[in-house]
C-alpha cells in the first residue's frame, strides 16, 4: 500500500475512533440532555408522543414522559360511552402558568361531566408551549390513529418564526438511503451538540431571550434601569417576562455597558418582516394537511380562533403584525372546507372590553383561569351545536350553569388577574437572573429569596405574591390559595 | 481579542500562514502589526500606552548603555517612573484615593480629589513588568540595550503573551526574534496540542465552574456551609485552569511559530509546601519578584527578622500586583505569613513527623503535605475571589456552619455537573501522567493510530464539552 494511502487510512480510522469515543462519552453523561434542546430544535418534535402500556391486563396509551407534553393516559380500546377529544396547540391551549389543572381543556372536561353525567369524557391535552403548526402536525399524525371523536386545533401564536426554524420543522422527503443516515444523525448526541453550537437557537420568547442572552451580570445594571422600569410599569407596558422584550425595547440603552450585545436582539425584536408570506404558506399547508386527514377518516375538527388581550396590545403592535393574517386564514379555511370555528375574538369582545385585560388574561396572549373557562364554555356549546353530543334544552342548561362550580376558579383568578403579580414576577426574575446563571437557577433563587423575605417580614406582599405564583405555576393550588387568603387578611388588596 | 473567540480562531491561522510565507527579515514587521492589531481589538486608543512604554524603555536602555554605570540610575528611574506611573494611574489611583478619602472623612476633613473614570488597560501589569525587567537588566549590565526599535517593540507587545503573560525576560525572548524560524511539523503538533489542552482547561473546566463560583461568591448572604466549600474548591480549580489554560495557549501558539516561552505552571496543586507552590504557580511572576525585588532586598542572606520582612514585602506587593483591593493585599500577606510561619515551625514539624513515624511512610507523608498545602492555598483563594473583605470574612465565618443536605445546583444542571467532574478527572489523570513527561511527549510516543485518535478526540472533546459564555473573560486579564 502506498505510504500516502496508509497515512490517510490511519487518519480516517483515528477520526472514526475519536468520533465514536466522543459519542459514547456524551451518551454516558447524557449531554446535551433532551430537555436542553427541547425548546429550540425540531428533532424533539418527532413522534411517537404516546407509548402503549399495560395496566391490569388492559392496554393504555400514555404520554411519553420524554416528550414533555402534559401527562395523559387513556385506554387503547375506547368504550361506547366515551367521548374522546384531543386538544392541539401552543402555550395558550397548554394552559400556560396552570398546566393540566387550569387549561381550557381542564374546564371543558369539568363542564362536560356536569352536562352529561352518564357519559365518560377523555379530554386529552396534547398542546405544548411554543408549538406551531409544524410540530402540531407531527402530533396530529399520531393521535389521528387513537380513535378521536373530536380534534380541537388552537393555533396561530407560534407561526412567526425565523426561516431556519421552519426549515427544521418541515418534513422534507428524503431518499430511503439517506433516511438511515438521517436516523443516525437524529439520534446522535454528538451531532445534536454540534448542531446546537453551529445553529443559533431560535427565539421562542422575547422575554426568555432577554433573560438568557442580555441580562448577563456585566450588562444589566438594575440601578440604571429602575427609574425607567418604574415609568414603563406605570404605563402598564410591562406585564411579564414573556414580553420583557417589549419594555426593554422602550428603554434607553445608551448608558448600558456592552450595549452592542443588545443590538442584534433589539433588531430582531423590531424586525418588520417577522411575519413573512412564506410562513403563511406553511401555516396554510399544515392546516390543510390536518383537514384532509380528518375528512378522510371522518373525524370532526374544530378551530379555535386566535385570541389576544387587545387592551394591552395597543402598545404591542410589533409582536402582533401577523395576528390578523392567522385569524384570516382560519376563517377562510373554515368557510371553504366547512370546518366549525369558534371566533374567540367576538366571544371576548361581547364581554366588557375595557375589563378584559384585568379579568381574563395573564399577559398579552395567555389566559387566566376565568379566560380559560370562557373558552371552554364557548367550545362546548359549539360542539353541542355540531351535534356531536345530545342537545340540552335551554332551561336545563341554565340550571346546569349554576351547578358548575366556579368558586374555585374565581378564587384562583382573583389571585392571578392582578397585573402587578406578573409585573413583580417579571421584575424579580430579571433581578435574580442578573445574578443567576440559568433560568432554572433563577427560579430557585426566586423561591429562596421570597421565602427568606417572608421569614423576615410575613407581610412582604411582593414576596408572598411571588411564592404564590410559583405555587400556581407548579400546580400547588392549595398552597396558592392559602397564600391568597393570607394576603387578603394581611393586605386587604 | 480573546483566545477563546471565533475572532482568534481566524486571526491565528492567518498570522501563522503569513508568518512562514514572509521572508525572515520582514517578519518582525508583520508580527508587530499583528500584535498591535490583537491588542487594538480590545480598545484601540490604549495601544498608545504600550507604544509610550516601549519608546521610553527603548531610549532609556540605549542611554543607560551609553553612559558610565554611575550615571545610569537616572535613566533607570525614568523607566521605573514611567512604567510604575502608568500602573499607578490606571490601576491604583482610585484605590489609594478612596483610602485617603475614608481617612480624611474620619477626621472630618474635606477631600475633593475625584476618582478617575478610566478603564484598566488589559495586561498593563504584564507588559510593564516585562519592560521593567529589560530596563533593570540593562542597568545591571546583564544584557546589552536593544538597538532595533521594531524588535524591541515586538518584545513588549508579542501577542501570545501580551495580555496575561508569561512575563518574559529580554535575555530569553529578544534573541529569538533574530533567529530564523522555519516551519516544523513537530513544533506545529506540539504547539497545537498545548493550545487544545489550554482551551480544554479554559472552556471546559474554568468557564463551567465559573458559573458555580460566581453564583455563590456574588450572593454570599444567600449561602452557607457546604455551598461555600464547594464554590471555594471550584474556584481553586477555576483559577488554575483559567490562568494556566491561557499560558498553555500562549506558549502553544508561540511554539507553532517557533518561539519558546517560559513555563508558567508546573502542576502547582501537587506542591508539598507553600514555598514549592510558588515555584510552580505563575512561575514567571514569582521569579520576577525573586530576581528584581527579593534578591535586591537581600533575600535570605540577611538577619532573620530582615529576611522575614523581605518575604512579607514581596508577597504584599505580589498581592497588590494582582489588584487594587484589600482582598488581594490580604491574600498576598497570607502567603507571606505562611512562608514566615513555616520557617519558625520547620524543626517542630520535623519532630512531629518523626514522632508519628511519618518518615517511614514517605508516600503518605507526601500526600498529607500536598493536602495541607492545597487547603492553605484554598484559604487564600477565598480572599482572592471574594468581592470584598466583609464577604471573605462572612464566608470564613459560615463555611463550616449549617451544612444542609439540600445542595443547590448553582446554575449547572446534572449533565453539566457530570461534564465538569469528568473534565476534572481528565485533568488529574493528565497531571499525574505528566510527572515524568509532558502531554505532547506522551501523545507523541504513542503508535500513530492512537496518537491521531487522541488528538482528534481532544479537539472534539473541547468543542462539544465546552461551556460557551463569552462574558467570562480570562480572570488574569483584569490584572
Amino acid at each position: 500500500m502506498p505510504l500516502y494511502l496508509k497515512n490517510i487510512s490511519i487518519i480516517g480510522l483515528s477520526l472514526l475512533i475519536a468520533l465514536c469515543s466522543a459519542e459514547g462519552l456524551l451518551r454516558l453523561i447524557n449531554y446535551p440532555s433532551i430537555q436542553d434542546e427541547a425548546y429550540f430544535f425540531g428533532f424533539y418534535g418527532t413522534p411517537p408522543y404516546f407509548q402503549k402500556i399495560k395496566i391490569n391486563d388492559r392496554y393504555f396509551y400514555q404520554t411519553n414522559p420524554k416528550k414533555d407534553i402534559q401527562a395523559n393516559t387513556f385506554p387503547v380500546v375506547k368504550s361506547d360511552s366515551t367521548f374522546r377529544v384531543f386538544v392541539l396547540g401552543g402555550s395558550v391551549a397548554y394552559g400556560e402558568a396552570f398546566g393540566a389543572s387550569g387549561s381550557f381543556a381542564y374546564w371543558m372536561q369539568k363542564r362536560l361531566e356536569a352536562y352529561y353525567p352518564e357519559r365518560k369524557f377523555e379530554i386529552i391535552n396534547c398542546a405544548r408551549k411554543g408549538f406551531g403548526s409544524c410540530r402540531v402536525k407531527n402530533i396530529f399524525d399520531e393521535i389521528i390513529g387513537y380513535d378521536p371523536d373530536l380534534i380541537i386545533l388552537f393555533l396561530g401564536n407560534n407561526e412567526a418564526r425565523d426561516d431556519r426554524f421552519h426549515r427544521n420543522e418541515i418534513n422534507i422527503e428524503i431518499r430511503p438511503r439517506l433516511k438511515k443516515i438521517k436516523h443516525v444523525l437524529d439520534h446522535s448526541y454528538l451531532f445534536r451538540r454540534l448542531f446546537q453550537l453551529v445553529i443559533k437557537k431560535r427565539i421562542i420568547s422575547f422575554g426568555q431571550e432577554v433573560l438568557d442572552t442580555i441580562m448577563k451580570p456585566d450588562v444589566f445594571d438594575p440601578e440604571i434601569f429602575t427609574p425607567q422600569i418604574e415609568h414603563v410599569n406605570s404605563i402598564r407596558s410591562i406585564l411579564d417576562v414573556q414580553y420583557g422584550g417589549l419594555w426593554i425595547s422602550k428603554l434607553d440603552t445608551s448608558d448600558i455597558p456592552h450595549r452592542d450585545r443588545m443590538q442584534p436582539f433589539l433588531q430582531q425584536l423590531n424586525r418588520a418582516d417577522q411575519w413573512h408570506p412564506k410562513f403563511k404558506r406553511i401555516f396554510l399547508l399544515n392546516i390543510n394537511h390536518m383537514i384532509d386527514q380528518c375528512q378522510e377518516k371522518h373525524v370532526p375538527l374544530l378551530f379555535l380562533g386566535r385570541v389576544r388581550n387587545f387592551y394591552y396590545n395597543r402598545d404591542a403592535r410589533l409582536l402582533f403584525d401577523y395576528y390578523d393574517d392567522t385569524n384570516q386564514i382560519l376563517k377562510s379555511l373554515s368557510q371553504k372546507r366547512n370546518i366549525p370555528l369558534v371566533n374567540l375574538l367576538s366571544v371576548f369582545s361581547s364581554l366588557n372590553s375595557e375589563e378584559i385585560g384585568y379579568n381574563y388574561f395573564l399577559d398579552s396572549i395567555h389566559l387566566n383561569l376565568l379566560g380559560n373557562q370562557i373558552i371552554a364554555k364557548a367550545a362546548v356549546s359549539t360542539f353541542i351545536q355540531m351535534n356531536l353530543l345530545d342537545q340540552i334544552p335551554p332551561s336545563h342548561l341554565q340550571a346546569l350553569e349554576k351547578s358548575v362550580d366556579l368558586n374555585e376558579t374565581k378564587a384562583r383568578a382573583n389571585y392571578t388577574y392582578n397585573s402587578s403579580y406578573f409585573a413583580s414576577i417579571g421584575w424579580q426574575k430579571l433581578i435574580c437572573l442578573n445574578k443567576a446563571s440559568s433560568r432554572k437557577q433563577a427560579e430557585e433563587d426566586i423561591v429562596r429569596i421570597a421565602s427568606k423575605a417572608i421569614e423576615l417580614d410575613p407581610k412582604d406582599m411582593e414576596a408572598c405574591m411571588l411564592l404564590g405564583t410559583f405555587d400556581v405555576m407548579y400546580g400547588n393550588i392549595q398552597m396558592a390559595e392559602q397564600v391568597w387568603k393570607n394576603m387578603k387578611t394581611n393586605f386587604n388588596p | 481579542m480573546l483566545f477563546n473567540s471565533i475572532h482568534f480562531l481566524i486571526f491565528f491561522p492567518v498570522v501563522v500562514i503569513f508568518f512562514f510565507l514572509i521572508p525572515q527579515r520582514q517578519r518582525w514587521i508583520f508580527l508587530l502589526a499583528a500584535s498591535y492589531y490583537f491588542y487594538m481589538c480590545w480598545k484601540m486608543e490604549y495601544i498608545f500606552l504600550i507604544i509610550a512604554s516601549t519608546l521610553i524603555d527603548y531610549f532609556a536602555g540605549i542611554r543607560m548603555e551609553n553612559v558610565v554605570r554611575s550615571k545610569r540610575t537616572k535613566y533607570l528611574l525614568l523607566s521605573l517612573a514611567a512604567n510604575l506611573g502608568l500602573l499607578f494611574t490606571f490601576k491604583y489611583f482610585n484605590f489609594f484615593n478612596g483610602a485617603f478619602r475614608s481617612a480624611f472623612q474620619h477626621f472630618n476633613i474635606v477631600y475633593h480629589i475625584p476618582n478617575l473614570r478610566v478603564l484598566l488597560p488589559v495586561g498593563i501589569s504584564f507588559y510593564t513588568f516585562q519592560t521593567l525587567s529589560y530596563s533593570i537588566d540593562v542597568y545591571r549590565g546583564e544584557r546589552k540595550a536593544e538597538r532595533h526599535l521594531g524588535i524591541f517593540a515586538l518584545y513588549v507587545a508579542f501577542f501570545p503573551q501580551l495580555v496575561a503573560g508569561p512575563i518574559e525576560r529580554s535575555t530569553r525572548l529578544l534573541p529569538q526574534f533574530y533567529e530564523k524560524h522555519s516551519f516544523n511539523y513537530q513544533r506545529l503538533m506540539d504547539g497545537f496540542i498545548l493550545m487544545v489542552w489550554g482551551f480544554f482547561k479554559k472552556i471546559v473546566i474554568a468557564d463551567r465552574l465559573a458559573v458555580v463560583v460566581n453564583h455563590v461568591y456574588n450572593n454570599v448572604s444567600d449561602f452557607s456551609g457546604l455551598s461555600f466549600l464547594i464554590a471555594s474548591y471550584c474556584f481553586a480549580l477555576q483559577i488554575y485552569c483559567d490562568f494556566s489554560g491561557y499560558s498553555d495557549i500562549a506558549i502553544g501558539s508561540a511554539r507553532i511559530m517557533g518561539f519558546d516561552l517560559m513555563k508558567n505552571f508546573n502542576r502547582p496543586y501537587f506542591s508539598k509546601s507553600i514555598s514549592e507552590f510558588w515555584k510552580r504557580w505563575h512561575i514567571s511572576l514569582s521569579t520576577w519578584f525573586r530576581d528584581y525585588l527579593y534578591i535586591p532586598l537581600g533575600g535570605n542572606r540577611v538577619k532573620k527578622w530582615r529576611w522575614h520582612v523581605n518575604i512579607m514585602i514581596v508577597f504584599l506587593l505580589s498581592g497588590m500586583w494582582h489588584g487594587a483591593n484589600w482582598t488581594f493585599l490580604i491574600w498576598g500577606g497570607l502567603h507571606g505569613f505562611y512562608l514566615v510561619f513555616s520557617t519558625f515551625t520547620h524543626k517542630l514539624r520535623q519532630k512531629i513527623s518523626s514522632l508519628f513515624l511519618l518518615d517511614r511512610f514517605v508516600y503518605a507523608k507526601k500526600i498529607f503535605a500536598v493536602i495541607i498545602t492545597f487547603h492553605l492555598v484554598l484559604l487564600g483563594w477565598i480572599f482572592f475571589r471574594a468581592n470584598s473583605l466583609s464577604d471573605a470574612f462572612y464566608i470564613l465565618k459560615h463555611i463550616f456552619s449549617s451544612f444542609s443536605i439540600n445542595i443547590p445546583t448553582f446554575g449547572l444542571d446534572q449533565s453539566q455537573w457530570y461534564t465538569a467532574l469528568l473534565a476534572v478527572a481528565v485533568l488529574l489523570i493528565v497531571h499525574f501522567a505528566e510527572r515524568k513527561n509532558s502531554l505532547s511527549n506522551i501523545i507523541r510516543s504513542q503508535p500513530s493510530i492512537l496518537r491521531w485518535s487522541l488528538c482528534f478526540f481532544l479537539v472534539i472533546f473541547v468543542i462539544t464539552m465546552g461551556y460557551y459564555d463569552y462574558s467570562l473573560q480570562f480572570i488574569y486579564f483584569q490584572f
